[in-house]
């Protein structure tokens, strides 16, 4: 310090003052906008793992994607986490993101706090649909980069900088915009209880940019990621069961050509039995809830409505009960 | 030191009545003498004196200067 | 190494702190190692072979030049330096695209041809060759040291995005001795600041609406389409004059002034004036190292002759920015612009004096207006993802912003509840997402006209600190950092 000239010393304690007075000032506002503001409960339900911290006590924890958000409910009363805990009477924390992929299955996992006791469930949504090949490449890094990367971070560099990044509340732009204008977040535009065969042709559209994505090929696509997620939730203290997730074969039938349907449904039967058969082979518990719901049940190919989800719901239930003494 | 038919050459192309041109004049400080009418000129003075310029030469004027040295050069 | 990453800062620290401790005559191997170092992190090792080369023939051939008393010789010799480095130059950029075509075995496939990547090149070739005219025009003497003038074609602020340095501006700067000063550290550090505003919470944020419309035309209507387009000449302004601050916000930190690059180009009252305002640096090179020759060599065409070197001058600033039709199309498009003018300019001056409004502040408005949409077309090219998407926008442009806007003004109380009139606004995304994009704009407006007025530096610290803090705040809520959009399919 000594050896620097009269400028460059002014600027550097001039610089790390101005930057730990500011930091002080933002950590000030933040504090007080958490206490003024009860801004957890203004935030979207169905993104709670990036903004809530996992509870230390949840019984059940659901992980996955947008199968099981609950878009097609009517209100969050009948949002599958809270029909979960009606039915067996446990905490149950939402850890699902929309459109989530494998990567952001194990950064989620990395927000999970660790457990003295294996006893907490973690389920996860599989559909068999996930490992017919599709002619795009999924990003390697998750569907939600930005977003982990400001939550859970790997080098001692970047855990420090999570670390002063996450108590300044104030410059988080959605926590914020979403505390400005009560959202609705069920109910609303394309996001209300629906029926694929009763609604127009939202479930059509969707499943003809399913077929224009889908690769005509028996291969399958991996599976073993899913034995990295059990070693790492295994880590953790935490029992992963997937739940093999139902496939609307009536759409199928319907929408499809002839032939097609027939293709497609041999296709997908022969992934959901590949996956029953990779999970017993690495056992790994899972609860099969194909053919659960009905015709009604389904908003379009692969995602159940209220009707579908407490099927689905139930069937999990009968699960954690028959596990209950272990 | 400029010729007057150099001068008059440039000054007709510019429209303009009088105007001091010396050796250390450069383009930028007489009215009009912008990049358009700087080829005008030169081709005026090429015409003028029946001779040719080379591209290379002609982007190596700096001033007005220059430009009568060249055409000296090119009448010996 | 982008400006706008973790990675870049405490790069940024490390090296000026060695840079303080550094004895002078040592310094320029400081700044060219730590040069040499953000090059390689782009992880190239093809870029750093390229500017070894440029920068060893330049520095030979600047020599030759200079000691060459013939002038037929002295003339060669400068062709051979520009020939090599257009030569490094279309073998970097173009080698991917070629090999490509040519044996697509070798590219394998999926891999992204990273134009950021190669745009490094496309400055320092430039301006080796200007190093070059120079000298043969007598204007520069060339430089002695040999790794100073690697530093001068690679000094790390400017060698992504440049501006393209003239030796006489940056040569002088790097042999001078250097003393800290703490007006530069300070006006420096605060011009890093206001680039990185405009980058991410400008640019970044606009990319959002852009990329949504441009990366899917045939979904979009005629006010979508519209409103991506206006804000897309907004996006690359903040984007490339954000970057270029950052790059001359840290310049500043080593006493280094690089040349401004932008001018408030939209203020432009002609296509001509806006390439004095746009991207400065590189738009001198090309009028004097294109367009001027060019225009005395044909200077028997009169007036065609100039059309013709603006057309050719325009065709290689498109290519220049990179191998597609989008590219050419945006450079000829101004070209015709400027060639257009040559005709159409004295005309228009002798029609506006004889009816008096030659100075009339309408006639500069209006000047402005037209100048800004011959450019925004223009842009339409340059970003659209293909000439028929371009197409595409240019043709759909107008379609329905007649009955749009009728059908906005009689619900204009009510208009939030008219889905119809608020989703070609919204683009798909939410209010307060649109909300937070006005949010940017405001900031990005009101500094810019404020920061003329208050002299910010000249202020007490009590009005200083707030306006720092309010930067950094606007920054930090407003700005987008993760990879703009993502694709994900659940179905």
């Amino acid at each position: 310090m000594r050896m620097m000239e009269n400028g460059a010393r002014r600027f550097v304690a001039k610089g790390l003052f101005l930057g730990v007075l500011f930091y002080a000032v933002s950590l000030l506002f933040s504090a007080l906008f958490a206490q003024a503001w009860d801004w957890r409960s203004w935030q979207d339900p169905r993104k709670r793992l990036l903004y809530e911290p996992v509870p230390g006590n949840s019984d059940i924890i659901l992980l996955g994607d947008s199968i099981w958000i609950s878009s097609y409910v009517k209100s969050e009363e009948d949002a599958l986490w809270k029909v979960l805990e009606k039915l067996t009477g446990k905490r149950v924390f939402n850890a699902t993101l929309n459109g989530a992929d494998p990567p952001d299955f194990l950064n989620a996992v990395k927000l999970l706090p660790k457990r003295e006791t294996t006893g907490t469930v973690v389920f996860l949504d599989v559909v068999p649909t996930r490992f017919l090949p599709r002619n795009y490449v999924e990003p390697a890094q998750g569907n939600y980069p930005g977003e982990f990367s400001g939550l859970v971070a790997d080098g001692l560099i970047r855990r420090f900088m999570v670390s002063l990044r996450k108590p300044l509340l104030v410059f988080d732009t959605d926590i914020v915009m979403n505390c400005l204008l009560r959202k609705t977040y069920f109910s609303v535009g394309d996001d209300r209880p629906r029926v694929w065969a009763k609604d127009g042709d939202f479930a059509l559209k969707r499943f003809q940019t399913f077929e224009r994505y889908i690769v005509d090929t028996d291969d399958l696509r991996r599976m073993d990621w899913i034995t990295g997620l059990k070693t790492a939730l295994d880590r953790k203290g935490y029992r992963l069961v997937i739940v093999v997730t139902p496939v609307n074969q009536f759409l199928i039938r319907e929408y499809a050509g002839k032939d097609k349907a027939e293709i497609y449904l041999t296709r997908i039967s022969r992934a959901r039995g590949a996956l029953v058969r990779f999970l017993q082979e690495n056992q790994i518990e899972y609860v099969d809830c194909s053919g659960e719901a009905d015709a009604d049940g389904f908003a379009d190919l692969i995602h159940t409505n209220a009707r579908g989800d407490e099927k689905v719901a139930e069937k999990m239930a009968g699960y954690i009960r028959l596990h209950r003494q272990e | 030191m400029i010729s007057d038919r150099l001068k008059r050459v440039i000054l007709t192309e510019l429209q303009l009545d009088e105007f001091s041109l010396e050796d250390s004049t450069i383009a930028d400080t007489v009215p009009g003498w912008d990049s358009l009418s700087h080829t005008r000129i030169i081709t005026a003075v090429e015409a003028e004196y029946g001779i040719h310029f080379k591209t290379v030469e002609v982007i190596r004027l700096k001033n007005v200067g220059d430009l009568q040295a060249l055409v000296d050069r090119k009448l010996a | 190494m982008y400006f706008n990453s973790l990675a870049f800062g405490v790069f940024l620290a490390v090296v000026w702190l060695v840079y303080q401790f550094t004895p002078d005559r040592h310094r320029w191997l400081a700044l060219a190692l730590a040069s040499l170092g953000f090059y390689a992190s782009l992880k190239a090792p093809l870029l750093l072979f390229a500017l070894g080369l440029v920068a060893i023939l330049s520095y030979a051939l600047g020599h030759c030049i200079a000691r060459q008393e013939n002038d037929a010789l002295k003339l060669r010799l400068l062709w051979v330096g520009i020939a090599v480095n257009i030569g490094v130059l279309c073998l970097v950029k173009y080698l991917q695209p070629i090999a490509g075509v040519l044996c697509p075995s070798l590219v394998p496939a999926g891999r992204q041809v990273n134009l950021f990547v190669t745009i490094g090149v496309s400055y320092f070739t430039l301006q080796a060759i200007c190093y070059l005219a120079d000298i043969y025009l007598g204007r520069v003497e060339p430089e002695r040291h040999l790794g100073r003038f690697a530093l001068y074609l690679g000094f790390f602020p400017k060698l992504l995005q440049g501006p393209i340095e003239r030796a006489g501006d940056l040569l002088p700067q790097l042999q001078a001795p250097y003393r800290c000063s703490y007006e530069n550290m300070r006006s420096g550090a605060l011009l890093f600041a206001w680039g990185l505003f405009k980058k991410t919470a400008v640019a970044n944020r606009l990319a959002l609406y852009v990329n949504t419309v441009y990366g899917d035309v045939h979904s979009y209507g005629g006010v979508s389409l519209l409103m991506a387009t206006y804000m897309y000449a907004i996006q690359i302004y903040a984007d490339f004059s954000g970057y270029t601050d950052m790059a001359l916000g840290v310049a500043r930190f080593f006493n280094i002034r690089l040349t401004q690059n932008f001018n408030s180009p939209y203020l432009a009252t002609s296509v001509a004036d806006f390439w004095r305002r746009w991207h400065i640096s590189f738009s001198r090179w090309i009028l004097d190292y294109i367009f001027r020759p060019l225009q005395v060599l044909w200077r028997g065409g009169g007036n065609y002759g100039t059309a013709a070197a603006l057309l050719v001058t325009f065709l290689f600033s498109g290519l220049w920015h990179g191998v597609a039709w989008g590219f050419v199309i945006w450079g000829l498009l101004h070209g015709t612009y400027l060639a257009g003018s040559v005709f159409y300019k004295p005309w228009a001056s002798r029609i506006a004096q004889r009816l008096g409004f030659q100075n009339h502040p309408v006639r500069r408005v209006v000047q402005t207006v037209v100048t800004f949409h011959l450019v925004c077309m223009a842009w339409i090219f340059f970003r659209a993802g293909s000439v028929a998407d371009g197409w595409y926008v240019l043709t759909h442009l107008l379609g329905g912003v007649g009955g749009y806007l009728a059908a906005a003004f009689e619900n204009l109380r009510h208009l939030t509840q008219h889905k119809e009139l608020v989703d070609p606004i919204l683009l798909g995304k939410t209010l307060p997402r649109f909300l937070l994009l006005l949010a940017s704009l405001a900031v990005f407006g009101t500094a810019s006209l404020l920061r003329d007025c208050i002299r910010i530096q000249a202020r007490s610290a009590w009005v200083r600190w707030p306006a720092y803090y309010l930067l950094a705040s606007a920054t930090a809520f407003l700005g987008v950092y993760n990879d703009v959009g993502f694709v994900y399919f659940q179905f």
